[in-house]
């Protein structure tokens, strides 16, 4: 695509007139294919912005949203007096972070070893079998996952009473979620992020690799000095589009695995369960409402900070 | 047939024939309906199977006399607590709907979801008006207005307690769990006849209903707001903080003994497997030994046994007040409202009115056309037609939900008086119900929600593990945590606000 654009580009006519209605109409086929997905996004991700001051309103049904008066901070409030909004913030950080490392190294590790792999037959075994508990909802994992972990009727705890060992109560551990749900959320995703580092993979000039070869470079060797860094760009920019999301906890995952089990809340609630939880029998939308835009703002201010010292380190790579 | 019975039928006769003047008792305003109105509301559940047949039925009658035609729009029961708040966000034109005060009718209220009906009631549904108790009124307004049709006040007393399995546990014929001592006994002679049965018995959120019952035996404490209770025969309703007390801390005590004889694990913080339908429910699969949080589960359970041919016997557990009394049901448990963005209030008051107070329109609601769906026997009482059992009956017999709160139910619908081992029960619960102090009070805590989103959230992360006997350090040590999270939440705030309505309510 970018050899196109340069070409319109350099067209004598634009460069000559250089009016920025001549560039216009020779980029018309381009605005047009930009179209579509800017109605989109303006449907769907900038109207909807309007609907930020229902934080600041205390909402009810007769005046809509324009109509309700206006309540300054108060449906903030909730969220700075629940005391809980340290162990929020550290939980949801601490589980996106590990989802975004873990689930980058899992993707790059399956889309590596995929693309090493000679056997066509098994690499499509492979990247099926990886694939597939993406397209699984939550709720049948959780499901699964019940029946597997259950105290006293549990697949894993029935073996471990007939191997004579005694049996284990995640229910009652805190500490072995931080484990659990990181391996159910990479076993979930790591095949569906794999795809996009198969396909740089597949993007990278074979040439490379023959000369690796021919100056007698091993696979790991070609692994390290090649096909990383030749990922570097993408991996980056990946990680930078999953940390706008930094404070967006992954509701459904927590919410059908844990679901209201108080016992696990130290180490296991998000803000999104927080929310959903305390909310759920108010009907507040403008609490609600208050504890999304606080989401939102703790994003836009932490991607915007992370992208500033990208654009320090590796001018390059940034998103913007 | 008893004499009692003849005398009702050929009172209901009379009635039927009597309602059907029109209007004739009622002092209504006029209506002009001139013009031809469609009026829609929303109930919750699934229709009939020939419910379209029945609407036809229906609205070539209210065509006929009020020029109007009505629709229903159903909400699947999975969806309704979820879509109920969206039908009102979403700024729909529509007529009513249906409302109920554990749906958050007051909160829905405060919010403008619902018309003021406060003086259109009495012009325009004025026999709805006329037949409903004063106090029925009462339960129905918030901060002065009236929002809703209520029940007319006649409901049983049913929601207090749950069915269990009387064959296990080594019960003796005719042997009834009473006491807490009979629950204990019972549960470990179940646990040791087959330990891979469940002894818990929780609702949706995981509340632990044993434990909620036993404390109504112990104390006949009532209200209950996040461990705000008073004791439901003081005149005063003097609120107190339940986690404060000696009682509570015994009964928490004996819930961590119950969990310590293994009666029950950590899943039941899970809330995986918990469904209200008795053959899906552990219960029905012979997994569990309790089921259900009421009579109607407890003849879903006989039911059950019936058609699955199981030989099990099915027992009734619920708990009287150490003054030998269980709470009434709430007026507001069904209702309707007028929706705010409702356009034709005085028609749609004018159907209702006659939708919920005559026979003639009551009965096609609730069991359909006549000759079609239902015939009428020579005892007066409506019974379905040859060939057709309840199970395949294309109209749910007398289940509509519009059919839940009509008025004047003992003169327009005569129910047999049957001696189904739940009519039993029911008979015998409602000789025992008497209203608590604050029967029909509703707390407004529209100025409280950040306090309530707090206490909400300490409820499910503290509270619920504690009745569950799961704890953390010592019961002790754990209730004074719950205290202290509950007061840095503003409980105390809660409390005097709570104080000051009842107060208000008692007239003080």
């Amino acid at each position: 695509m970018s050899k196109r654009v340069s070409l319109v580009h350099g067209h004598p006519a634009a460069r000559s007139r250089a009016s920025r209605l001549a560039r216009t109409h020779s980029y018309s086929v381009f605005y047009a294919m930009v179209l579509p997905a800017f109605a989109v996004l303006f449907a769907f991700s900038y109207i909807p912005l309007f609907g930020i001051i229902v934080a600041f309103k205390d909402y009810n049904y007769r005046d809509g949203i324009w109509g309700s008066p206006w309540s300054g901070m108060k449906n903030f409030q909730f969220l700075f007096r629940s005391g809980k909004l340290g162990l929020l913030i550290n939980n949801t950080l601490l589980y996106n972070i590990i989802f975004i490392i873990m689930g980058m190294v899992f993707a790059v590790l399956l889309a590596i070893l995929v693309s090493e792999v000679r056997s066509k037959w098994f690499k499509k075994i492979a990247q099926s079998a990886t694939f597939l508990p993406n397209f699984m909802s939550w709720v049948i994992i959780s499901t699964i996952f019940y029946n597997m972990v259950h105290p006293r009727l549990g697949v894993i705890n029935t073996l471990m009473k007939a191997l004579g060992e005694a049996p284990v109560d995640v229910y009652t551990k805190t500490g072995i979620w931080y484990w659990l749900l990181p391996v159910l959320r990479i076993w979930k995703t790591a095949g569906f992020g794999s795809i996009i580092y198969f396909a740089a993979i597949m993007g990278i000039d074979q040439e490379c690799y023959e000369s690796a070869k021919l100056d007698g470079a091993n696979v790991f060797q070609e692994i390290w000095h090649i096909t990383l860094p030749m990922l570097k760009p993408t991996i980056v920019i990946v990680t930078l589009l999953n940390l706008g999301g930094i404070l967006r906890g992954d509701f459904d995952m927590f919410y059908q695995i844990i679901g209201n089990n108080g016992l696990l809340f130290k180490s296991t609630d998000i803000i999104d369960t927080y929310v959903f939880r305390t909310l759920m029998r108010t009907n507040d939308i403008g609490m609600s409402s208050a504890a999304g835009f606080f989401q939102s703002l703790f994003c836009f201010v932490f991607i915007l900070i992370v992208n500033l010292l990208v654009k320090r380190i590796e001018p390059d790579y940034a998103l913007f | 047939m008893n004499k009692k019975t003849k005398l009702f039928s050929l009172l209901a006769a009379l009635m039927m024939l009597l309602s059907l003047l029109p209007a004739a008792l009622a002092e209504g305003a006029p209506v002009d309906i001139s013009e031809e109105a469609h009026i829609v509301g929303y109930v919750p559940g699934d229709p009939s199977r020939e419910n379209d047949v029945m609407m036809e039925a229906l609205n070539a009658k209210l065509k006929e006399e009020f020029n109007a035609t009505i629709e229903f729009k159903f909400f699947n029961w999975g969806e309704f607590f979820d879509k109920y708040p969206l039908l009102f966000a979403s700024g729909e034109v529509f007529d009513f709907a249906y409302i109920a005060s554990w749906n958050d009718y007051h909160s829905f209220a405060a919010k403008g979801a619902y018309m003021d009906i406060t003086d259109l009631v009495k012009d325009y549904a004025p026999d709805v008006y006329r037949i409903a108790d004063p106090a029925v009124w009462n339960a129905t307004s918030y901060r002065g207005k009236v929002y809703g049709i209520p029940h007319d006040g006649l409901s049983l007393s049913t929601a207090n307690g749950f069915a269990y399995r009387a064959d296990l546990g080594g019960l003796e014929e005719g042997q009834k769990l009473e006491t807490l001592d009979d629950l204990e006994a019972y549960m470990k002679a179940v646990k040791e006849e087959d330990p891979a049965i469940a002894t818990a018995n929780r609702d949706a959120v995981n509340n632990n209903l044993i434990l909620r019952y036993a404390q109504f035996q112990k104390t006949g404490w009532d209200f209950d707001w996040y461990g705000i209770v008073y004791q439901r025969e003081d005149p005063e309703a003097k609120l107190l903080l339940k986690y404060e007390t000696e009682e509570y801390k015994e009964l928490i005590e004996r819930m961590v003994t119950w969990k310590d004889m293994g009666f029950w694990d950590t899943s039941v913080m899970t809330g995986q497997d918990f469904v209200n339908e008795v053959d899906q429910h552990p219960f029905g699969q012979g997994l569990s030994a309790f089921f259900g949080t009421g009579s109607g589960d407890f003849n879903s359970c006989m039911n059950f046994v019936e058609d699955y041919d199981k030989d099990w016997k099915i027992g009734y557990f619920y708990t009287k007040s150490p003054s030998g009394h269980i709470n009434k049901n709430d007026v507001l448990n069904d209702g309707v409202s007028i929706a705010a963005t409702c356009t034709q209030p005085e028609r749609t008051l004018q159907v209702i009115n006659a939708l919920l107070t005559r026979a003639d329109y009551q009965w096609l609601l609730a069991y359909g056309v006549e000759g079609k769906h239902y015939v009428v026997g020579e005892d007066g009482f409506p019974k379905l037609p040859e060939g057709i059992s309840p199970d395949n009956a294309p109209i749910n017999f007398g289940m509509h939900p519009f059919s839940w709160f009509f008025y004047d139910r003992e003169n327009t619908m005569p129910q047999r008086a049957e001696d189904r081992p739940v009519d039993i029960i029911n008979k015998e619960m409602d000789a025992l119900s008497n209203a608590p102090t604050l029967y029909g009070f509703y707390f407004d805590t529209a100025d409280l929600q950040t306090e309530m989103a707090a206490l909400n959230d300490i409820w499910v992360e503290y509270e619920i593990p504690l009745s569950w006997g799961f704890i953390n350090e010592s019961v002790e040590a754990d209730l004074a945590n719950l205290v202290a999270k509950q007061k840095a939440a503003g409980i105390d705030k809660v409390i005097e606000e709570a104080q000051r309505q009842i107060d208000l309510f008692l007239g003080k």
